[in-house]
């Protein structure tokens, strides 16, 4: 690595207690700060354990306490299908959510049980696409999953086809069995994106560059429960450009949040 | 707590590994049934090794994982025939094929192998079942390794250890807890490997802890991952950097050279 050192910007932090707590790893905030700090991680996007686990309601604010005054780090928040009115309506939710300083929503399709078709999300995810939020989505059923990755990539297919505006991030424990098909969607479309804590394929950080373009990645780690030197490592060694790395270590993310407007 | 270091400042600056001795006991060559891999064939491996600095690794084919493990130990022993300083080899067996291990090891061994690999769970076959005995007595009369993806349990492990007290016995994995810790300590010729380590925080201080420096060897399970992924969580351990040393190359190549490989 030639240039200067990189500004990581970690696209998957999570604080708070969560159920499958690993001995020797940590839940609290002021340690994520310590950890990304030796780890040369210099700003975070953070979503709260209750969120991911509980209920948005509770997540949600939760981590509006947690970040406030830490400037590096960067609140994100989960969302359901808005029917059930536990939520505000999706334009309402939007409106609070970037009022609140929030500039990406996740969307935990495995852990809530909810499939990303149209009849199910489509009213949320067009808010989410006219305002430009960044969009994650997880389809593991739990934040410690180590199997298969459960996309259904029809629907993803669908997702990104009904909203080309919508910038879509895909996370997940492990990308393994069906990095083939993900590369046929990522030729389909461009707002298709992969966020690499889960992507710990030999020399797939170069593939994604080489055939997709740099832009398409971004950096994560995926604490309290992974290790961040694994995603740290593969991009301060990845045999790419500086400019490529500057995108995926943190440039990608920024851009995108940028955009997210009312 | 140790904190920083040389290994430390190498990852934070992406800088190869190339000061130092790295063996890697724990690697794949070849193409994969499960999931597309990126450059995999051999010689842009190596020098996909010489970018990252790691001089050799112990090495087994994925066809031999997931099909005809006797194609799967012709595609190990091209590499090693044509790389003979940079791959150590490791035959692959498979349980469901009892008539024909002892002479397939034979063939690998005439070969240059010095190791065996076993991948039980992928053969649904357990580690501890009778078709594995020929190859667990052929490795301890021929002074070979057996790096396997586990090992039924830290009892069978323990048994095994004193039945065959010649063959390097090693763990193949490392998944969050320390289950094999005890026979990795009680017994001079099992070694714990650190693959996977660090998909859970912590993992290599946690294995550390939990035994001799020395037992613990290098392996980054490419090309299935990327070789950074698993060294990584080495270079910014909360460790010495002689324990690093020890773990990146110098255990292994003790091994290696006890072994005469």
């Amino acid at each position: 690595m030639a240039g200067e050192p990189l500004s990581f910007f970690d696209a998957n932090c999570m604080v708070g207690r969560y159920k499958q707590f690993r001995t020797g790893s940590f839940h609290t905030t002021d340690r994520l700060l310590e950890e990304m700090a030796y780890h040369g991680i210099s700003e975070a996007l953070v979503v709260h354990a209750l969120s991911r686990e509980n209920h948005p309601l509770t997540g949600n604010a939760a981590i509006l306490g947690e970040v406030d005054a830490r400037r590096n780090l960067h609140p994100a928040w989960s969302a359901l299908p808005p029917r059930s009115g536990e939520l505000p309506k999706p334009h309402d939710f939007i409106r609070e959510a970037l009022d609140k300083g929030v500039r990406a929503i996740w969307l935990f399709a495995g852990q809530y049980s909810f499939p990303l078709s149209e009849w199910c999300v489509g009213a949320l995810v067009e808010e989410l696409e006219e305002h430009r939020i960044p969009t994650f989505i997880d389809a593991d059923p739990e934040y410690a999953a180590f199997g298969p990755e459960r996309f259904d990539w029809d629907h993803i297919d669908e997702l990104c086809r009904n909203h080309p505006g919508l910038q879509v991030i895909l996370s997940a424990g492990r990308f393994r069995s069906s990095n083939r098909l993900l590369y046929q969607l990522m030729e389909r479309h461009n707002s298709l994106h992969i966020e690499l804590s889960g992507y710990w394929l030999y020399r797939g950080i170069e593939f994604i560059c080489r055939e997709f373009g740099a832009q398409r990645l971004m950096f994560g780690t995926r604490m309290p429960l992974r290790d961040p030197s694994c995603t740290v490592a593969i991009v301060n060694y990845a045999e790419i450009s500086d400019e490529e790395k500057r995108l995926i270590a943190g440039d990608n993310l920024r851009t995108l949040m940028k955009e997210a407007r009312w | 707590m140790v904190t920083g270091g040389k290994f430390h400042d190498y990852a934070a600056a992406g800088k190869p590994l190339k000061d130092e001795l790295v063996i890697d006991a724990h690697t794949h060559l070849g193409v994969f049934n499960r999931y597309h891999i990126p450059d995999a064939d051999t010689d842009s491996v190596v020098r996909e090794m010489d970018r990252l600095g790691v001089n050799r690794a112990c090495t087994f084919a994925f066809a031999g994982v997931n099909s005809d493990f006797v194609y799967g130990n012709d595609v190990t022993a091209a590499a090693v025939g044509k790389y003979p300083d940079r791959f150590v080899g490791f035959a692959v067996v498979n349980p469901h094929y009892p008539d024909e291990m002892v002479p397939e090891l034979e063939r690998c061994l005439a070969l240059g192998f010095r190791g065996i690999k076993l991948i039980a769970a992928y053969q649904d076959y357990p580690e501890d079942g009778p078709n594995f005995f020929p190859a667990y007595r052929f490795a301890h009369e021929n002074r070979l390794m057996i790096l396997s993806h586990g090992w039924s349990s830290p009892e069978f492990l323990d048994r095994l250890a004193k039945d065959y007290p010649n063959a390097i016995l090693i763990v193949g994995h490392y998944f969050h807890m320390p289950e094999y810790a005890e026979v990795v300590k009680k017994h001079p010729n099992v070694y714990q490997c650190t693959c996977a380590a660090g998909l859970n925080f912590g993992d290599i201080e946690r294995m550390v802890a939990a035994m001799p420096v020395e037992k613990i060897i290098y392996g980054s399970d490419f090309t299935g991952w990327p070789m950074p992924f698993s060294f990584g969580p080495i270079l910014y351990a909360r460790i010495p950097d002689d324990a690093k040393r020890a773990i990146l190359g110098l255990n292994m190549k003790h091994v290696l050279e006890e072994l005469g490989a």
